[in-house]
């Protein structure tokens, strides 16, 4: 009974006509598993630990050395190297291999003791800003654990109460909690977003080819007799074929690339599994309506990268989609990718329930429509190559 | 070397682009585009108004204070207030806010006791960037709170307020972000990603046109056309690229990098001769690569995956040492490595010309290699096709 059904013909023709493609192989295997395994090792350590710091010690006195001692007691940081007065500040970063230097001014204990100013001067290696973060972070937070201390010693002797002591010094608290990859590890943070993103060019590269390479190769006659003539057998036939290779890729992600990495996955797999089929169906119709309005597979594919390659930057996913000038944010908003990233990361990291994800959801289905439509206009343009004479299927 | 024979590749290297709507587009169009597109992307160079959601559950002056305090940080602002932390906890969950902070009941008496007065903060760490802009205005204001308390606390045991605020902070961090100034985003992506768009571009369209001329089997008439010698045959066939693409850097120097005001410290001239010897050896790198394609389809979509590995090996995002070995040696062996090293020492650091002769050593020594290796698959294909010619048999050769 299926094998008589024209979806299914198409279907199993689909996966095996899939299957035999060189392209397709490299697309949906070689290029995936090598991709995203570099991806996955670049970050594997997670977390930035003892990034290389220098430290010039003018003072030379107890109490520069214990601001040292602060230095190398925090995980952040990694005293490398001690400079002294013939090295130039300027040119450490490069001839020692240091991402930020500490300058402790001359007479820095004396200063503290006469109550005159003093100042830790730090320099950041800010070509790079994750590390010039995360020097800002811990020098602040080094500085004034060493101030505050002072400080606290400094009351003392004017007489305060011990249980006030920490209301002057510090009096307010902030108790800090993280949603969403509160490790702050860059593998959690950027291996599903990079792998997601490459998931959907996969997709729509693939598809963007499903019906102008058929016409390349001649073999659409035979794709038309099988469907009995019928648009919708082909479109669904297809469909299914490119949703089995589309699921596969997902399984590589979350089912293998995933726990190689230790990425967990907080929210509800169900409702994961659900948005992802709608993110893949958006892509394979979108491909699929490029694919017939353009008959030629190779500028189809020039126009696929082109519309995909920039999908990661305009995510908003590394720089905010708001930070943007307005033409950048209505680019942003007509790739799918956009709204799947949102969606995904509210469920997989922060486990919203369903409906918080209503919004993106509904964008996805305005993809899905306008799938539809470029399929119809497809239809149209290339009525000749599409709704072929019998004769000519026979012939 | 023959300039004629060489001068006649290059014109029909030329004509095979512009006739070629595909490498046209890749080559011409994609870099301007992209460079409009991706390069405006940052102008603004960092973000702001970072979506705070607050819960004041002390509704005093004080409290109010603090939160107008967070909102007038030059990275954040409060957008949304809720009654309660659940109501909130679904805002964050929602995306609508980034970031939470919370008052607790009794903030005002506390801080007025001088006690501690702990209050929350809720980060939504999806995103690093947010959740750090917000973390640090957060404290940032917490910070002044505590030397205001300090001070406060000096001046009521007889100490005049000058000295008091000199005791309530006695070590200040003067954090310099240098070569950064804002420690901004754009500054530190664009002049990687605007010469990453030129890398890829050029990656591709290359690749289309060997997988091309494979395909047709015009390569070995080219070879024949070069009198077999491999630097005629290169240099005829990669010299359009090497010309379209130097004035591309051209641009991209004197133009992009100025419109997105970007720094160039270093000397122009040395600039543009190291970024010739990065484009010859990207070039021979990509004519090797390519030279294993017999479809463009394949070349491109193979070209076009390498974006993403080949910019995040290089270091550029996380420290190289971070990586694993073997990442680290293939990252050595890809010329845009020691190339963006370069332009961040030369152009955006613009440090003396010894803290960067190593990383044109590295190129160099890159340039030998794509020499070698090009050189040894030129004379593997041309050894391929001369025995096929040869199995042909004679009649069928002359037909």
């Amino acid at each position: 009974m299926l094998k008589t059904w024209p979806v299914y013909r198409v279907f199993k023709r689909e996966l095996l006509r899939l299957a035999q493609q060189k392209s397709i192989r490299n697309l949906f295997i070689i290029i995936p598993i090598v991709v995203f395994l570099v991806l996955g090792a670049i970050y594997y350590k997670g977390a930035l630990r003892e990034v290389p710091i220098a430290v010039y010690d003018n003072d030379n006195s107890t109490l520069s050395r214990t601001y040292i001692r602060f230095l190398e007691s925090s995980p952040n940081l990694k005293v490398t190297t001690y400079l002294s007065a013939t090295d130039a500040i300027e040119n450490a970063f490069v001839e020692k291999d240091v991402q930020g230097v500490f300058y402790i001014p001359k007479d820095f204990y004396k200063d503290i003791l006469k109550n005159a100013p003093t100042q830790v001067r730090i320099y950041t290696n800010s070509t790079n800003i994750v590390f010039g973060n995360l020097l800002y972070k811990s020098a602040v937070e080094v500085t004034q654990s060493l101030s505050g201390a002072i400080v606290a010693k400094r009351m003392a002797p004017l007489g305060i109460n011990p249980n006030k002591i920490l209301g002057t010094v510090l009096p307010i608290a902030i108790n800090t909690r993280v949603l969403g990859n509160p490790q702050y590890n860059y593998v959690y943070y950027l291996l599903p977003g990079l792998t997601t993103v490459l998931l959907q060019m996969i997709l729509f590269l693939a598809a963007s080819r499903a019906f102008n390479h058929e016409w390349k190769k001649n073999t659409y006659s035979q794709l038309f007799s099988l469907s009995e003539g019928s648009i919708t057998a082909m479109l669904l036939g297809k469909y299914f074929a490119f949703m089995v290779y589309g699921l596969s890729l997902c399984g590589l992600i979350f089912a293998i690339i995933f726990p190689i990495f230790g990425i967990p996955i907080y929210g509800n797999l169900m409702h994961l599994l659900a948005l992802v089929l709608l993110f893949i169906s958006a892509n394979i119709l979108l491909g699929f309506g490029l694919s017939l309005i353009v008959k030629d597979e190779i500028i189809a594919l020039d126009a696929a990268i082109f519309y995909n390659s920039p999908a990661f930057i305009f995510s908003g996913f590394t720089f905010p989609i708001w930070a943007m000038p307005w033409l950048n944010t209505l680019y942003a908003q007509i790739i799918p990718y956009t709204h799947f990233l949102t969606a995904f990361l509210k469920l997989y990291q922060i486990d919203t329930p369903l409906s918080f994800i209503w919004p993106e959801v509904w964008k996805l289905l305005l993809f899905l429509l306008l799938g539809l439509l470029m399929i119809s206009i497809g239809l149209i343009i290339n009525k000749n190559k599409i709704f072929i004479s019998q004769k000519t299927t026979v012939a | 070397m023959n300039p004629r024979l060489i001068w006649k590749s290059v014109k029909k290297e030329a004509e095979l682009v512009v006739n070629d709507h595909s490498i046209l587009l890749v080559l011409l169009a994609a870099p301007l585009l992209y460079f409009i597109l991706m390069g405006s992307t940052y102008i603004k160079k960092d973000e702001e108004k970072v979506s705070i959601g607050v819960v004041d559950l002390d509704l005093t002056k004080s409290s109010k204070s603090f939160l107008n305090k967070i909102d007038a940080t030059q990275k954040v602002a409060i957008t949304h207030a809720y009654t309660d932390l659940s109501e909130a906890k679904d805002g964050l969950s929602k995306f609508e806010v980034q970031g939470i902070v919370s008052i607790p009941k009794d903030f005002e008496k506390k801080l007025k006791k001088n006690e501690s007065s702990p209050i929350g903060l809720i980060l939504n760490n999806t995103k690093f960037l947010s959740s750090n802009d917000i973390n640090k205005a957060v404290n940032l204001v917490a910070m002044e709170y505590a030397l205001d308390s300090r001070q406060k606390y000096f001046e009521s045991n007889g100490i005049n307020p000058s000295l008091a605020e000199l005791k309530a902070n006695p070590i200040v961090s003067q954090v310099n972000a240098v070569y950064n100034p804002t420690n901004n985003y754009g500054n530190f992506l664009l002049p990687v990603l605007l010469l990453l768009i030129l890398h890829q571009t050029l990656l591709i369209g290359l690749s289309e046109s060997v997988a091309s001329d494979r395909k047709k089997q015009v390569m070995q008439i080219a070879f024949k056309e070069s009198n077999q010698n491999f630097l005629n045959y290169i240099v005829g066939k990669l010299g359009f690229y090497l010309f379209l693409y130097a004035a591309y850097m051209l641009f991209t120097f004197s133009v992009a990098f100025p419109y997105f005001d970007l720094p160039i410290h270093g000397n122009f001239i040395t600039l543009l001769a190291v970024s010739s010897i990065f484009l010859t050896t990207t070039l021979l790198y990509g004519w090797f690569i390519s030279s294993f394609f017999s479809s463009q389809v394949i070349a491109m979509e193979i070209m076009a995956f390498t974006s993403y590995p080949v910019f995040l090996i290089t270091g550029v995002t996380w420290s190289l040492d971070q990586m694993p070995l073997l990442l680290q040696l293939v990252s050595k062996l890809i010329p845009l490595q020691p190339f963006f090293e370069f332009i961040k020492r030369h152009a955006i650091m613009g440090v003396d010309h010894h803290l960067y002769s190593d990383l044109i050593v590295h190129l160099l020594v890159l340039l030998l290699l794509g020499y070698v290796v090009a050189f040894l698959r030129f004379s593997y294909l041309q050894k391929k096709y001369m025995t096929s010619v040869k199995d042909i048999p004679n009649s069928i050769q002359e037909g």
